[in-house]
């Protein structure tokens, strides 16, 4: 009961930055689950669900929620495309990628501010110029990438798919490694 | 958290340490969700997942390419400008930059005593209330200032800080770890209940001063005139009377006396709730706004004043006058706090400390059986002795049953039979009421006091 009241009184505390960006971190994930996820099974009562799944980051972004989401977005493209065999189209990969950044990202900036403090507008302000930005130079790059590879499917020879794992490995290796440098 | 050194210090004199910037759960995040999505694209042979993980491993390549080292420096100050309560004070947060890369954000907290109700009024320019932390951007070799201001409520001191900050940089992937500042000591005065007293003092002592004396010397007060006699100065000679008997006369003045006036503050006991200069008054703040107002009153007239305290601490302030007397009763009166004590002097032991010409204002809510008998022990020495009541009028009663009320009443009744008591021994109790409080007691005291009096000692 106490915890309660204080939760109660905690969400009366909160302030308007740290709302705008839960909010976004919300439509982010909504957008991407409903991207995602196959068009044939988007019923109400899919919806809800799907609502009640992109609210869990917004209100916890520093749980693991987040991460959740977002592999449940990966989970629901992949069997729309491969289950339900629906065609891979350029503007919905795009606008899931950004989903998924843009959910990744304001759950990032939502974990670090306080759901009380005064914030700097100068602070979102910036942080939401640099997603752009981010989006902008990815999207561009993807679309580079579908003039440039063969297809959305590469028949892949063993050598290929071990060159492959051997580059995500290093691509991986190398973002942890930037990340514990000090 | 650990006290602020690198803050205080120069940047220089603190080296970067491997746990000064940690990783946030947004890294790992970043790092599982991509390599997750270019397994999978490998051992499934999709493009389409590459570009999903590309904004995200684009996003963490850009963000850890220049990645912070040091930690933000911290400094928390306030202005010295010793307000009374009800004034403004103001404080100032500064959060430093001194890296080669910028932060995103710095999220800094200031703790301070609820009586200071400082809000921050430099972004946002609005009242928020409440102690709440603030984000602001730090760009990199530049420093951010905080400017908090707002009222400080009740007297006392108070603790402003210690501030604690954290920087974010990275794209939220990495926080640094908290700097924390030492807390600053800031005092605030009681402001004086307005106060006002008539002339009357039992027993005036000394030589100089502003009360008349009934005995005859240097003064402004004329006595009569008399004949000249040896020692007389001559610029007091009367020439119209001498002219006119032919004599010398010389115009006879009374001497200005000063007096002491002893503030005795009981501490034994508090009531009431304390709800700031607005709100209501505990007996504490009656007790102390009340001693503030009666020293400055007699300090500004040029009598002496001394302060005592009747609790555990048994605290006592010698007497002086003058303006720099006030301001140490003041500075004294800030360490009052309630000090109940099992073992307390009684009245004739407190008067072996104080002149026997000395006015005792003792200020005491008469909450305890001790301080009726510490008053009418003093009265027994021969005091002259003026009891203030400072328990409050609307004091609320706790209704924890139903004989809650009764038994307030008895209480109270009971209460005010020892007031009539302490009456009966001679000694004026009064309830605390401002300008005025003191005029009638101090007349009866006055005319007590010219009366002769067999006194015990």
């Amino acid at each position: 009961m106490r915890q309660l009241t204080e939760r109660v009184r905690a969400v009366g505390r909160i302030t308007g930055g740290p709302l705008l960006v839960r909010t976004a971190v919300f439509v982010a994930a909504f957008v991407g689950l409903v991207v995602a996820a196959p068009s044939g099974t988007l019923q109400s009562r899919l919806l809800v669900g799907l609502l009640l799944a992109a609210a869990l980051p917004a209100l916890a972004p520093r749980s693991i929620a987040v991460v959740g989401v977002m592999l449940a977005m990966i989970g629901l493209w992949l069997v729309d495309t491969m289950a339900f065999g629906a065609p891979v189209t350029l503007t919905r990969l795009l606008a899931l990628a950004v989903a998924l950044y843009l959910t990744h990202t304001a759950a990032a900036l939502a974990a670090v501010l306080p759901y009380d403090a005064i914030v700097d507008s100068q602070v979102i302000i910036r942080w939401a110029a640099r997603a752009v930005l981010l989006v902008t130079v990815s999207g561009g790059l993807t679309i580079a990438l579908a003039e440039f590879l063969p297809g959305r499917h590469i028949a892949a020879p063993n050598v290929a798919l071990v060159l492959g794992l051997a580059a995500t490995a290093l691509t991986i290796g190398l973002l942890t490694q930037l990340g514990r440098r000090p | 958290m650990r006290p602020g050194a690198p803050e205080t210090g120069d940047p220089g004199d603190s080296a970067p340490r491997h746990d000064d910037w940690v990783p946030t759960r947004a890294l790992g995040r970043a790092v599982l969700v991509t390599g997750a999505l270019l397994v999978a694209a490998v051992l499934l042979g999709r493009t389409d997942l590459i570009v999903l993980a590309l904004p995200l491993a684009l996003s963490v390549a850009f963000a850890l390419a220049k990645r912070p080292r040091d930690l933000p420096g911290l400094r928390l100050s306030t202005v010295e400008s010793f307000p009374v309560e009800g004034g403004e004070l103001g404080a100032t947060a500064e959060v430093e930059n001194r890296d080669v890369t910028g932060y995103d954000l710095t999220v800094v907290r200031v703790q301070h005593s609820p009586w200071l109700r400082l809000d921050d009024t430099g972004a946002q320019g609005r009242h928020v209330g409440g102690s709440r932390p603030y984000v602001t951007l730090v760009p990199r070799g530049v420093a951010a200032a905080i400017e908090l201001a707002g009222p400080a409520v009740r007297w006392g001191r108070h603790s402003l800080g210690p501030a604690s900050a954290y920087a974010v940089a990275a794209d939220g992937l990495l926080v640094s770890r908290a700097v924390v500042t030492g807390a600053l000591g800031v005092k605030v005065y009681p402001l004086t209940d307005p106060f006002k007293a008539d002339e009357a003092m039992p027993r005036a002592a000394g030589l100089v001063g502003q009360h008349r004396s009934r005995r005859p010397g240097e003064g402004g007060e004329l006595a009569g005139v008399r004949q000249f006699g040896p020692g007389d100065r001559l610029r007091r000679i009367d020439w119209r009377v001498s002219l006119r008997t032919e004599r010398l006369h010389v115009a006879a003045t009374l001497s200005d006396r000063d007096a002491e006036v002893v503030v005795l503050l009981d501490l034994l006991a508090d009531a009431g709730r304390s709800g700031g200069i607005d709100g209501t008054a505990s007996v504490l703040d009656r007790t102390v706004r009340a001693a503030a107002a009666i020293a400055e009153h007699y300090l500004h007239r040029g009598d002496r004043v001394s302060v005592l305290e009747y609790g555990a601490a048994a605290r006592r302030l010698r007497p002086a006058s003058g303006r720099r007397q006030y301001l140490t009763v003041l500075e004294w009166l800030l360490d009052a706090h309630p000090s109940p004590t099992a073992q307390e002097r009684g009245g004739a032991q407190l008067a072996a400390g104080i002149s026997a010409a000395a006015l005792v204002v003792v200020l005491t809510p008469l909450l305890d059986a001790r301080s009726a008998a510490m008053l009418a022990g003093l009265a027994r020495s021969g005091r002259f002795v003026v009891a203030v009541d400072t328990l409050p009028e609307d004091l609320a009663v706790p209704a924890t049953n139903n004989w809650g009320e009764v038994a307030y009443r008895l209480w109270r009744a009971e209460r005010e039979n020892t007031i009539g008591q302490l009456r009966e021994h001679g000694v004026p109790v009064v309830a605390w009421a401002g300008a005025g409080t003191l005029d009638a007691v101090l007349r009866d005291v006055s005319r007590l006091a010219s009366a002769p009096k067999a006194t015990l000692r």
